[in-house]
């Protein structure tokens, strides 16, 4: 009898343990996803703001627009290895995001073409960042409101700007921005300011 | 040689005392682990609660007051009127714009559009047809700005008034415009400015103990159950805000019809740089706007947003008394008490603070 009880609480405890497990790992995967995601979004922001300060040192956005200038963030492959251990394509991503725009076809040639700027793992871009937790991407492109009809020569002054950053597991996020160099841009002006701020879903 | 004896009086007894023991140490063992596999799901789902509305909120007030990106208008939408105010706004059930609540907030920013423009001949207040013009922003030969039926649309002007229409119809080079607000819609200018947008109405439902969403429109829904408490607290630039400056010849809550600027006091830096904006702060004008979209001109100070929620457990029986309990509830044991969960966070809209 004593033996009967001691078997059936050792499988009743086995199966509430086992629940309770499941119910924690369950749980500790969530937080860990939701850490990951606002950690893959503020890598986002840094790969962007790079970038940004990058522009306002810059005296040609053109030379960006077309592919002659670059940022110094490069960790010089265009198939990194993620925080994830996936390997990416860059070129694909860039195709992609083209893709992405060239379906609206809004704005005939003026509709802005994508170029990669920046790639590198958040590390190198903001000093005394973890390894192994993201990996950023940015692409400028010609802002669409203008009528030159030239997407690698910016005659308003106005740029975009994609940040994509990839952080462990499936996490994924991007902002874009919409950068404006000021009219009294100038040494020791702010230079650029920043039009508008989203975070792309 | 076997025994045909039964068992003795002791040894019975032996037995006895000896499998009351085994079965009242497994029932102790086992009595803990069954309320902890009840409790758990309950713990979790509370923590799932206040990621869902925490997620939901910070996406939304980090966007607040995005605005159009083509001149004259590009920038943020605070340079001409108050895209977070504390209340609840929109065409059911808004309140009244002196109205300040701790427990709503209301969000507004442009879609992620380029598509741009501005109203072409004035438009009159209430719903009407609007014509716009074709910058280059707008996509090329489609007509209204490519703008279909069913979108919403913000227009507003330098003055500081602004609404929130859906476009009921689209013909030829004109829309037909239906107002999100019960009052009538203010009038615009030609050259207002006119963008694809959304508002984003949370609010705390006591009644129900739900955090809602409201889309300024016609749909609320709610977003989160067992929410016990919900706050808004604003924080700002100490300095008094310069825009929206209107035309000359016309004035608003800043400026008077010959453009000088009306005074309105520097506040003290609370720790930081911005300075703590009561809630008697905001609904005290000087007011901007027109009717129910009136704000006060301190919403223009806004930079940061504190927002606090506190989530129950569902179910009565793992709540407790006392102070961690806002419902108390019937939990008899502490092992089975699960405290209301509150969470406390800031968030900087970014599009706010692009200038600072």
């Amino acid at each position: 009898m004593g033996v009967m009880l001691a078997l059936i609480a050792t499988v009743l405890l086995g199966a509430l343990g086992g629940g309770l497990v499941t119910v924690t790992n369950t749980e500790a995967a969530i937080s860990m996803n939701f850490r990951d995601a606002a950690e893959t979004l503020y890598a986002a922001e840094g790969g962007a703001e790079h970038v940004v300060q990058e522009l306002q040192r810059a005296t040609a956005w053109d030379d960006w627009l077309s592919g002659a200038a670059a940022s110094n963030l490069t960790d010089g492959t265009l198939t990194p290895r993620l925080p994830s251990n996936r390997v990416v394509s860059l070129a694909a991503m860039t195709t992609e995001l083209q893709a992405e725009w060239d379906a609206a076809a809004a704005w005939g040639p003026n509709n802005p073409r994508w170029r990669l700027v920046a790639h590198a793992p958040l590390n190198q871009v903001i000093a005394g960042g973890r390894p192994g937790t993201s990996y950023v991407a940015v692409w400028v492109a010609d802002d669409p409101s203008e009528s030159d009809g030239d997407v690698a020569h910016d005659s308003n002054n106005v740029v975009l700007l994609r940040a994509r950053a990839l952080g462990r597991g499936a996490a994924s996020r991007s902002v874009e921005l919409t950068v404006a160099k000021n009219a009294t841009g100038g040494p020791g002006s702010a230079g650029v300011r920043i039009l508008s701020w989203r975070v792309v879903r | 040689m076997k025994s045909s004896a039964g068992f003795s009086l002791v040894e019975s007894l032996v037995a006895s005392a000896l499998m009351l023991t085994v079965a009242g140490a497994a029932f102790a063992v086992v009595t803990p682990g069954m309320t902890g596999s009840q409790v758990q799901p309950e713990a979790a789902d509370m923590q799932q609660r206040v990621r869902v509305a925490s997620d939901l909120l910070q996406r939304d007030l980090r966007m607040a007051g995005a605005g159009v990106t083509t001149d004259p208008a590009a920038g943020p939408l605070v340079r001409f009127f108050a895209p977070i105010v504390p209340r609840r706004i929109g065409s059911r059930l808004p309140d009244a714009h002196s109205v300040v609540r701790e427990d709503a907030i209301a969000i507004t920013y442009a879609s992620d559009s380029y598509w741009q423009t501005t109203v072409r001949e004035p438009l009159t207040a209430g719903p009407g047809s609007l014509r716009v013009d074709q910058p280059p922003s707008c996509p090329i030969g489609r007509a209204v700005c490519g703008y279909t039926t069913g979108l919403d649309l913000l227009i507003f002007d330098r003055a500081g008034a602004f609404d929130r229409f859906t476009i009921t119809s689209v013909a030829a080079d004109e829309a037909g415009l239906r107002p999100h607000r019960p009052d009538p819609s203010s009038a615009y200018p030609a050259g207002a400015f006119v963008t694809p947008a959304e508002t984003h109405v949370y609010w705390f439902d006591a009644g129900t103990r739900q955090l809602r969403h409201y889309d300024g429109d016609q749909t609320d829904v709610p977003v989160v159950d067992n929410v016990v408490g919900v706050r808004f607290e604003y924080f700002g630039d100490p300095q008094p805000p310069s825009l929206p400056k209107p035309p000359v010849g016309v004035a608003n809550c800043l400026y008077d019809a010959a453009g000088t600027r009306l005074a309105m006091p520097t506040l003290t830096a609370d720790g930081g740089s911005l300075a703590a904006l009561p809630s008697a702060s905001l609904g005290d004008g000087p007011w901007c706007g027109e009717g129910l979209n009136q704000f006060d001109a301190d919403l223009l100070r806004v930079r940061k947003v504190r927002v606090s929620l506190r989530v129950q457990a569902a179910q009565a029986a793992y709540r407790g008394t006392g102070a961690a309990y806002a419902v108390p509830g019937a939990a008899t044991s502490a092992h089975r008490a699960l405290p209301d969960l509150a969470v406390t966070f800031d968030v900087t809209p970014r599009n706010l603070n692009g200038g600072r």
